[in-house]
C-alpha cells in the first residue's frame, strides 16, 4: 500500500513537472506530393499541389515533442479519351482521375541542436488515412471511401524567427494500408514536402 | 512588440495563403468541348452473334421527351444516324431486311430528353412510348443498364438490340413480351450538350458503340 501510495506522489510529481514544462506549438503548412508505387502512378500521375496539414505539437522538453493533426492531399488528373471495363459496362469516353486522402494521425518527433535558431528533427505520425478515389465521366462514375490504418516517418527542420513564431519545412512519407475494392492498386504511399509557418 | 505581431500576421497570411492554393478540394473539370460525350454500352454475357442473319431497323429515330411525350428526330440528322448504323451492320456481316420479313435482330433507336431522371440499379425500365414503333406493345419498357448515377439532362441517345430470331438467348426479357430479349444496348450521352459538329459527333460515336463490342459482329 505504502509502496502505492509513494508511486501515486511520484507520478504527481511528474505529472506537475511535466506540465510546467509543456510548450504547445502549431504547424500550418503547405504539401505538393506525388503518389509512388507502380499502380497508383497509372491511375494518377501527376504530382499534387493540392494539399495543407494542421499540426500541434505539445514540448514535454526540449527535445521532444508529442502531438496531432490533420491534413488534405487532392490528386487529380484529366486522362485522354479511353476505353474502361467498369463492371459489365464498357464506357469510353474522357476520364477525371481523384484520390483525396485525409491523413487524421498523432505524432511525436526529437529534435536536435538544443537552443539553436535551426532544429533538425526526425519522427513520425500514426494513425488513419481517409481517402476518396474516383473515376469520373461526365455520365457516370466509379469510386469509393475508405478508412486505413497508417504511418508517416518524417525529417526535416524549424527556423525560429522569433518567440512564438518560425518555419518549419520537412519530407514525410505517408504510407496506408489500401486495397480498394474497385480499383487495382496497391498500399497507398505518396512523398509529401511540406512547408508552412509555426505558431504558438 | 508591434514589429513582432505585424510580422506574425504577415506569416500567417503567408500561411493561409499556401493554404487555399493548395486545399483546392474540387478542382476545375477542364472541360473541353466533345469531352462530355461518353459512349457506353453493355452486351449480355455469351451471346453468339454469328447465330443471326438478319436485322430490321425503324426508319425514324424518336425523341421521348417524357412518360406520353415524344417527337422524331429531323430528316437530316436521322438520315446521317441510321445510314451510319446500317453501313457498320452491313460491314458486320448482316443483312438488313424490312421489319414484316422475319428478322433475326430488331434494332431500335431514341433519344432521351428525360429531364432529372437518374437510375443506380439494373436493369431500369423506361418509357412508355420508347418501343412504341415497333407497334406490339406500347407499354413496353426498354431497359437500360447502368452502374452508377446517369444524369439525363443534356440527352442521351440510345441504341438497343433486341432477340427476335430466339428466346432462349439469356438476354434481358423485356416486361410484357417474354419472346423479346435485349441483348446489346448503347447510350451515346452528350451528344445534345451543344449542337456544333452534331453530326460528326453522332457518327464517331456510333461507330465507337459498335468498336467497343467486338464480339457483335457475324463475320
Amino acid at each position: 500500500m505504502r509502496r502505492h501510495i509513494i508511486l501515486a506522489i511520484i507520478t504527481l510529481a511528474l505529472i506537475q513537472h511535466s506540465n510546467a514544462q509543456i510548450n504547445t506549438v502549431y504547424s500550418l503548412e503547405w504539401n505538393p506530393a506525388i503518389l509512388t508505387g507502380k499502380k497508383a502512378g497509372e491511375f494518377i500521375s501527376a504530382h499534387s499541389t493540392r494539399g495543407f496539414t494542421f499540426n500541434a505539437y505539445a514540448f514535454f522538453t526540449e527535445n521532444i515533442s508529442v502531438g496531432a493533426g490533420v491534413g488534405f492531399n487532392g490528386f487529380f488528373e484529366k486522362s485522354e479519351r479511353q476505353t474502361y471495363q467498369l463492371g459489365d459496362l464498357t464506357v469510353n469516353g474522357v476520364a477525371w482521375r481523384y484520390l483525396l486522402a485525409i491523413p487524421i494521425m498523432i505524432n511525436s518527433h526529437y529534435y536536435f541542436m538544443e537552443g539553436s535558431k535551426l532544429r533538425p528533427f526526425a519522427g513520425g505520425h500514426i494513425g488513419v488515412i481517409y481517402t476518396n478515389q474516383e473515376l469520373k465521366f461526365t455520365a457516370i462514375e466509379q469510386g469509393e471511401n475508405n478508412w486505413n490504418f497508417g504511418f508517416a516517418p518524417e525529417a526535416g527542420a524549424l527556423w525560429s524567427i522569433s518567440d512564438g513564431l518560425g518555419l518549419r519545412f520537412g519530407l514525410r512519407y505517408n504510407f496506408a494500408f489500401y486495397s480498394p475494392q474497385q480499383f487495382d492498386m496497391g498500399n497507398l504511399g505518396f512523398l509529401s514536402l511540406n512547408a508552412g509557418i509555426l505558431f504558438r | 512588440m508591434y514589429m513582432l505581431r505585424f510580422s506574425k500576421m504577415y506569416y500567417l497570411a503567408l500561411g493561409l495563403s499556401l493554404l487555399f492554393t493548395g486545399c483546392n478540394f474540387f478542382p476545375e473539370q477542364d472541360i473541353e468541348f466533345g469531352d462530355q460525350d461518353v459512349i457506353i454500352t453493355h452486351m449480355v454475357p455469351g451471346t453468339d452473334f454469328g447465330q443471326y442473319q438478319t436485322y430490321t431497323m425503324p426508319d425514324i429515330v424518336l425523341i421521348v421527351k417524357g412518360r406520353d411525350r415524344y417527337d422524331t428526330l429531323d430528316v437530316q440528322n436521322t438520315s446521317v444516324l441510321l445510314s451510319t448504323l446500317a453501313n457498320i451492320m452491313q460491314e458486320r456481316g448482316f443483312v438488313k431486311v424490312d421489319r414484316d420479313a422475319n428478322p433475326d435482330l430488331g434494332l431500335n433507336v431514341a433519344i432521351n430528353r428525360f429531364e432529372g431522371l437518374s437510375a443506380v440499379t439494373t436493369p431500369v425500365y423506361m418509357g412508355p412510348g420508347y418501343w412504341g414503333w415497333w407497334g406490339w406493345n406500347p407499354m413496353w419498357y426498354a431497359p437500360v443498364f447502368v452502374t452508377s448515377f446517369v444524369p439525363y439532362e443534356d440527352g442521351t441517345v440510345i441504341m438497343d438490340m433486341v432477340d427476335i430470331k430466339s428466346s432462349n438467348v439469356g438476354g434481358i426479357t423485356i416486361p410484357g413480351q417474354n419472346d423479346l430479349k435485349l441483348i446489346w444496348n448503347a447510350w451515346l450521352r452528350g451528344l445534345l450538350v451543344d449542337s456544333e459538329n452534331f453530326q460528326n459527333r453522332l457518327t464517331f460515336s456510333v461507330q465507337q458503340a459498335f468498336d467497343q463490342t467486338p464480339g457483335l459482329r457475324r463475320n
